[in-house]
């Protein structure tokens, strides 16, 4: 079977989905149109609405299960470190991460209420030296906090292969192009340390594409194992991965690495924050807790 | 992170390596995968249908146009259709097992 037969079968399998729910339920169907709601693009409208209801602080209809999770009880170290009552920085950042976030983040990946996510991000900035906010200059990812699952390398340049690549040649190089096209020239870190991130399901996408993708072409974020606090400053170069996948984020080799996540099944939970780097100062690549001078941060009044 | 209240059953890792044999180029990449999505929601929609009695339609219909997030809405389709959630299940296994036909070089 070829590339082309297998692609038809499942654009006819997609086909058949439609008209037989059309066919079967043609009051569904009428009501799709008439809300002008295609089904078959729902995540994208779920997006919008969701976008909406955290901006305005509202939401449609009221049921439990939609309200996000409140913000969990602080621990008391937690709390002096974010409120800057003078006391030391932990001797180990990266255990502290690790030990705090397990507590602070729910079992399963979801969106996190904006009052922990702007705690998160100052706790991080103390911890790491890296100012990282989920929300920054009003763009907020669809999730913060969510599954990362390896990507393979991606062409830097025309006829760049697996081989130029000096490190995880075993992971292979995608066949097309990352979301920006060919990297610019000699700039080898935006590819080792690439993210993937859904901005195809942000709403509004396609209506804002050229301010959009203006914004987010190699944007800094950083990244978060919360099993470990192992961290990276990575820069977003593709869209991705699909929903149906389970997972909201995809990284290169290097930054699954990075993460302590190249191993066993190459996925795992973690926080992905923008990083506030107007000065473009802050390096792509792994945060090493042993060489940081952190410095001594006024984040009293933020919180 | 769900979007669609029953996002937590989908986890279709086998078609994203199945479809990594195929070398697909990104643009084409992204039309197969918005194909795979739009089936899986098709397919959902017409089990959800399927087993909710007529009458309850156009009032899950408004529910879920409200809020298609909403995990509030099993509830309320658990209460009509008791094992809904096994149903989505089955039908997700089925999809899968199709797509990965589907694709084998």
């Amino acid at each position: 079977m070829n590339q082309n037969s297998a692609l038809e079968k499942v654009s006819l399998r997609n086909q058949q989905a439609k008209q037989k729910f059309n066919q079967a339920y043609p009051h569904a169907q009428k009501f799709f149109q008439e809300k002008q709601i295609d089904l078959g693009k729902i995540r994208q409208y779920s997006s919008q609405l969701l976008t909406a209801g955290t901006l305005t602080g509202t939401l449609l209809i009221s049921s439990p299960k939609m309200l996000p999770l409140p913000t969990p009880v602080l621990p008391e170290k937690v709390v002096e470190l974010l409120t800057d009552q003078g006391i030391a920085l932990p001797e180990n950042p990266q255990s502290f991460l690790a030990e705090h976030l397990k507590n602070l983040l729910p079992d399963k990946v979801s969106p996190l209420d904006p009052d922990l996510e702007k705690k998160l991000g100052i706790l991080i900035e103390k911890l790491t030296g890296v100012k990282a906010r989920a929300n920054l200059e009003g763009e907020h990812l669809n999730t913060s906090y969510g599954l990362i699952g390896a990507e393979q390398h991606l062409p830097r340049y025309l006829g760049d292969t697996i081989t130029q690549h000096d490190q995880f040649q075993q992971s292979g190089i995608a066949p097309g192009l990352g979301g920006w096209g060919y990297f610019p020239p000699g700039d080898i870190l935006r590819e080792k340390y690439y993210v993937a991130v859904q901005t195809m399901y942000l709403p509004n996408w396609e209506k804002r594409l050229n301010s959009l993708v203006g914004w987010y072409k190699y944007r800094k974020v950083l990244i978060l194992n919360p099993e470990n606090g192992q961290a990276v400053v990575a820069d977003i170069a593709d869209a991705g991965p699909a929903a149906w996948t389970g997972k909201q984020f995809g990284g290169s080799p290097e930054v699954m690495f990075s993460l302590g996540l190249d191993k066993g099944p190459r996925k795992g939970k973690v926080l992905l924050l923008f990083v506030d780097d107007p000065d473009n100062k802050v390096p792509l690549g792994p945060i090493n807790y042993q060489e940081l001078s952190l410095p001594k941060v006024e984040i009293a009044k933020n919180i | 992170m769900s979007t669609i209240f029953y996002d937590h059953l989908i986890e279709f890792e086998e078609i994203e390596v199945a479809l990594s044999v195929h070398n697909l180029d990104p643009k084409t990449k992204k039309e197969v995968s918005q194909m795979i999505e739009e089936t899986i929601h098709y397919r959902m929609m017409n089990v959800i249908l399927t087993n909710l009695p007529k009458e309850h339609h156009q009032d899950f219909l408004e529910r879920f146009y409200q809020a298609p997030h909403d995990e509030g809405l099993f509830d309320y389709l658990k209460e009509k259709v008791g094992n809904i959630e096994d149903l989505l299940s089955q039908e997700i296994e089925k999809v899968k097992k199709e797509l990965l036909a589907d694709l084998k070089i």
